[in-house]
């Protein structure tokens, strides 16, 4: 059993782009919203609280990316070797992509959905899940079809490495901070 | 600089030094020892948010808003115009801590945080020694504010303590650092209000909360046919009764003795009265609520006296409670030796064309607020109808303790509880467009003395200049006489005045 789930489990060099990818998604919209908020903050904020409200929503990204590669672990758990772990750089990637997308509909359309039933509102993330696992068997035919895409997504998702060795110690960094504050 | 100094070892200090800059206070926090005498009586401040005096009927409202005040008032010392000084939770709420204006404690907007000095001289600060401290905070801007005014609370109950659904992030994740917790996570990372820090992690929460906000809904349907009440900014829904409860099971169980403050939300939007007092202001009566002022939203006047007819049965909905709660305190001894301040921090206006707090004009719904006194074994009632401020609570509550009141206090000790009964300047300031580290611009300031009120609007791009009122004989500042009134100019030169001072450290 233990043998079976570790030969599904992606290796670091596998891992990694696909946590890129993530790194790079979940911080650029945090960035974004968290430059939006400063010219409001600098009203009542001086450099040094700045600076703490920065390290606290960069270890939370961070959490929030690792959280994320953990649902997509789980996924390739999940699948057949031959659907997601054999590919697990471009099928990885791609559902990144794909969740980011029904978040992003989500998103759009969230204040419509305080308008609705309880029901309603539990099959949201149903219909969500029952995307995502579909579109890993789809992603998994195309890539056994076309050689090429699975190789575009894979140098994609390399490309992104980059923003590891950026965001990933400004999330350490915070952490450690956040943990200071807080022990006493 | 040492020559062996390589880059990566620069690296490691300029890390290590933002790790340590940014974790200061951390070091700075250790509680005090108390010195505690027991025969000094218990303070217990109870405020509700929002809760305008001039809709209630211990001032001469003519709804039956508030029978269990005016019972309440007939042991207590009630102050006639007492006033906010600002017109929302944030910058009022910090006035009342630390005895200042908002121009000198610098809390202008929402989330703003008071200016370091206030970190350290405080009404907390003050009594620490010398009571055991508790709180509990419906409003989480105002118990965000209370976190950075103190480094030690003996009993502290979150925001969401009694709720029905929904839960706030901050006190429970980070309760040694609740300023930043809160700032960080309630209001940005998972801010239901604006589009939130968290890309992925918002959206299950998000629908978590409207899932838990239905079934609380539903479950309480027949007592809350409109829905019930929730805390502004953290979509967590709850109760008054619960509310209620929860402060009442705080003060019956605390050593003495103790300086306790409650900050229920409600009359606070959005207005949710339980059944018992939905629609019972149903009356047809539809106050004039006079012209749009220019810098209102221009809301229809029925919409604003519908809007009036739930404030005011909200409010009733409150008086019930509070007139349960001090039996029960009462009955179960708590008040034997207590001083019971009841306050808010700010009402809501439904006139000119506005209604409720977000807005820059300072009417007397905005910034009147009730003020009631119990001293321990009060018989009588007593009047004052000299014009106060909220930043005289925390000198008077000083006195009370037979502490000396500290230099930086602009309130002064309440008249009929020890303080002066002449003639004085009562400000009220609205700044939430200036930065708190630049000179107030673009603002509203009043100033109330004896029966007059002036206004400024100042850096507003469709208004500016004075507005002056004669409160005695027009409560409801229908007419403008700023022109013509002669204690105008005279009015207008002291608000000036003040303003350039306060405004004086800022100016570059």
């Amino acid at each position: 059993m233990f043998t079976r789930i570790r030969h599904k489990i992606p290796t670091r060099q596998e891992a990694l782009p696909v946590f890129a990818t993530i790194l790079f998604i979940v911080f650029s919209w945090m960035f974004f919203q968290f430059f939006i908020q400063v010219p409001s903050w600098i009203f009542y904020m001086d450099a040094r609280k700045l600076l703490v409200m920065f390290t606290y929503v960069v270890s939370f990204s961070l959490a929030e990316s690792l959280v994320l590669m953990g649902f997509v672990i789980f996924l390739c758990l999940v699948f057949p070797r031959r659907m997601f772990k054999e590919q697990f750089i471009a099928q990885g990637t791609v559902q990144v992509l794909i969740i980011s997308i029904i978040t992003y509909f989500i998103r759009q359309r969230i204040e419509l959905f305080q308008k609705f039933e309880i029901w309603k509102l539990l099959t949201i993330p149903v219909v969500a899940l029952a995307v995502i696992l579909l579109s890993v068997l789809v992603f998994a035919l195309i890539f056994s079809r076309f050689e090429k895409v699975p190789r575009l997504i894979e140098s994609l998702a390399d490309r992104m490495t980059i923003f590891t060795y950026l965001y990933l110690p400004l999330g350490v960094l915070g952490l450690v901070v956040v943990v200071l504050r807080n022990i006493i | 600089m040492p020559d062996n100094l390589t880059r990566r070892d620069f690296l490691k200090a300029a890390a290590a030094s933002f790790v340590l800059q940014a974790a200061s206070p951390v070091f700075k926090r250790l509680p005090s020892p108390l010195n505690q005498d027991q025969n000094t009586p218990n303070i217990i401040i109870l405020l509700f948010d929002a809760l305008s005096a001039l809709h209630l009927s211990l001032y001469g409202y003519p709804r039956q808003t508030s029978p269990n005040f005016e019972r309440l008032a007939g042991r207590s010392t009630v102050y006639h115009a007492h006033h906010s000084a600002a017109k929302f939770t944030t910058p009022s709420t910090a006035a009342l801590f630390t005895g200042v204006y908002p121009w000198t404690h610098r809390v202008f907007t929402l989330g703003g945080m008071p200016s370091q000095k206030f970190e350290k001289e405080n009404l907390w600060q003050a009594l620490k020694d010398q009571f055991y401290q508790s709180a509990y905070l419906q409003n989480i801007y105002a118990d965000v504010l209370l976190f950075q005014l103190q480094n030690h609370l003996d009993t502290h109950l979150g925001p969401d303590s009694f709720s029905e659904a929904g839960r706030t992030f901050y006190d429970h994740l980070f309760p040694n650092d609740m300023a930043f917790g809160g700032k960080s996570y309630d209001q940005f990372l998972f801010n239901p209000k604006e589009k939130p820090g968290s890309y992925f992690l918002s959206i299950p929460v998000d629908l978590a909360r409207q899932t838990w906000k239905r079934v609380a809904t539903n479950r309480n349907i027949e007592t809350h046919p409109d829905g019930l009440p929730f805390l502004d900014g953290a979509e967590t829904l709850f109760t008054l009764d619960e509310a209620m409860g929860g402060a009442e099971g705080m003060l019956a169980g605390l050593p003495e003795p103790h300086f306790s403050y409650i900050h229920i939300l409600p009359p606070h939007t959005p207005y949710r009265p339980d059944k018992n007092f939905l629609g019972m202001f149903d009356d047809g009566w539809t106050p004039n609520t006079g012209k749009k002022h220019r810098l209102a939203d221009g809301i229809s006047r029925e919409t604003l006296n519908k809007r009036r007819q739930v404030y005011d049965e909200y409010i009733a909905n409150v008086d019930d409670q509070l007139g349960r709660l001090v039996d029960r305190l009462e009955a179960s001894g708590v008040l034997e030796n207590s001083y019971l301040v009841i306050t808010s921090d700010h009402g809501d206006m439904l006139e000119k064309g506005e209604q409720g707090h977000v807005t820059p004009l300072l009417f007397e719904p905005v910034v009147r607020v009730p003020l009631l006194v119990m001293a321990p074994r009060q018989a009588e009632r007593r009047d004052i109808y000299q014009p106060t401020s909220n930043i005289d609570v925390m000198p008077t509550l000083l006195n009370l303790a037979g502490q000396a009141v500290p230099d930086f206090c602009e309130g002064q000790v309440l008249p009929g509880l020890g303080g002066p009964t002449g003639e004085r300047n009562v400000f009220m300031v609205e700044a939430k467009k200036n930065s708190s580290f630049q000179p107030i611009s673009k603002a509203t300031i009043a100033l109330v003395r004896g029966d007059y009120k002036i206004i400024r609007y100042m850096g507003y791009r469709d208004y500016e200049g004075y507005e002056f009122y004669d409160l005695k004989n027009d409560p409801e500042e229908m007419h403008n006489l700023y022109d013509e009134h002669p204690a105008a100019p005279e009015l207008q030169a002291i608000l000036d005045s003040e303003l350039e001072q306060a405004n004086q450290s800022f100016e570059m």
